[in-house]
């Protein structure tokens, strides 16, 4: 069938839906979890914040978060761009800086959380 | 009295468009109780006033615009719902053509894209391609759009991309065949929405429910679209 502009099959169309959905559930369910243990054990000191949040498993469910979060808003601003943005050179600029910006977030991330 | 502002725009005259008051004495209506009625006696008093209109019963559809900032038909809404002055637009978005009528073309073409007709290949029965009474059932809710432009018009995202995105209507009617039992293109018609635009811009802000005259709901389908896309691809 005809279509006025093919866009690649995965990119964009149901793969970045499902995504956007998976992503907000995550990050969601990390929030209440923190919430919910942080006030089920308040932190007290700054001992106390150390011993919460060196564990492992906390340390792989935070940076999943920090993916999560970082993703949901990539297809997020890439979808507000796609309704916006209309000239592709200035659409493509826009992207390519904010995949910039992501990956250093990224980045700053593992090092603070991941102690790489 | 009854008091009206209407939008008037001549393209090939006028610099720009504007808001002109009229007025309408109620006892002229002799009854009648629907805005299109009284629009009618409006332009028996200033003839230049154009608009579209045509079964005056809701369904040709060619009497949609904006009421008081709502897309609906004049010919179904009654007078007495509406605030005055009783304003009157072009359907948002569209390019007009003079007054309140607009050029529909953007919003014809999407429908066209859809392929709107059945397609199947395979050799006709002698009398009829039947249906069970449960797969006729699954097209109530989406035979009856009578295409007024009523909902896509009210669309965001439709307004933002009318080019690359198909609007509400449209989707209403490629569901419309997506589910028809004898239609047997439904793969390639699945193919043809998965992109960034043509489905996909629609982020269920449901204005085009809230606009349909007809009481159809045009992100419930869009929803189901979703759905068959998921089922095909899991
Ligand atoms: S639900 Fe989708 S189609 Fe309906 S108005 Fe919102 S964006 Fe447009
Ligand atoms: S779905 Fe409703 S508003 Fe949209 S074109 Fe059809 S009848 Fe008009
Ligand atoms: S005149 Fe036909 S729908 Fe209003």
């Amino acid at each position: 069938m005809r279509r006025t502009e093919r866009g690649s099959r995965s990119g964009g169309g149901l793969g970045e839906w499902i995504i956007q959905r998976v992503s907000a559930v995550y990050v969601l369910l990390f929030t209440v979890w923190l919430g919910v243990s942080l006030s089920v054990s308040p932190v007290h000191s700054h001992a106390d914040w150390v011993s919460f949040s060196s564990g492992y498993f906390f340390r792989a469910a935070a940076i999943l978060f920090i993916v999560s979060l970082l993703i949901h808003a990539w297809t997020g601003l890439k979808s507000v761009f796609l309704d916006y943005v209309h000239n592709w050179r200035l659409r493509f600029v826009l992207l390519m800086t904010l995949a910039l910006l992501f990956t250093g977030m990224l980045a700053w991330a593992l090092i603070v959380i991941g102690g790489v | 009295m009854i008091r009206f502002s209407i939008y008037r725009y001549d393209p090939d005259k006028d610099a720009k468009p504007r808001m002109q008051d009229f007025e309408l004495d109620e006892a002229l209506l002799e009854g009648r109780q629907m805005l299109l009625d009284a629009m009618l006696l409006l332009k028996a008093q200033d003839d230049t006033l154009s608009f579209r209109r045509s079964c005056r019963e809701g369904v040709c559809g060619s009497d949609a615009m904006s009421i008081n900032g709502r897309n609906g038909l004049a010919c179904v809404t009654p007078l007495s719902d509406l605030k005055q002055p009783i304003t009157l637009r072009p359907l948002p978005g569209m390019p007009v053509v003079r007054d309140l009528v607009v050029d529909m073309e953007p919003f014809y073409k999407q429908y066209r894209s859809i392929k709107p007709w059945l397609i199947n290949d395979e050799p006709e029965p002698e009398i009829e391609r039947l249906q069970s009474d449960e797969d006729r059932r699954k097209l109530d809710g989406l035979y009856e759009c009578i295409l007024c432009g009523c909902c896509s018009t009210s669309c965001p995202s439709f307004w933002w991309n009318p080019d690359k995105y198909l609007g509400p209507a449209a989707l209403l009617q490629s569901y419309r065949f997506l589910v028809d039992s004898r239609d047997k293109a439904t793969s390639e018609r699945l193919d043809d929405l998965e992109d960034p635009f043509r489905l996909f811009r629609c982020h269920s802000i449901m204005n085009c429910v809230e606009a349909c005259p007809k009481g159809l709901n045009p992100a419930l389908a869009i929803h189901h679209i979703r759905e068959m896309l998921l089922r095909r691809s899991s």
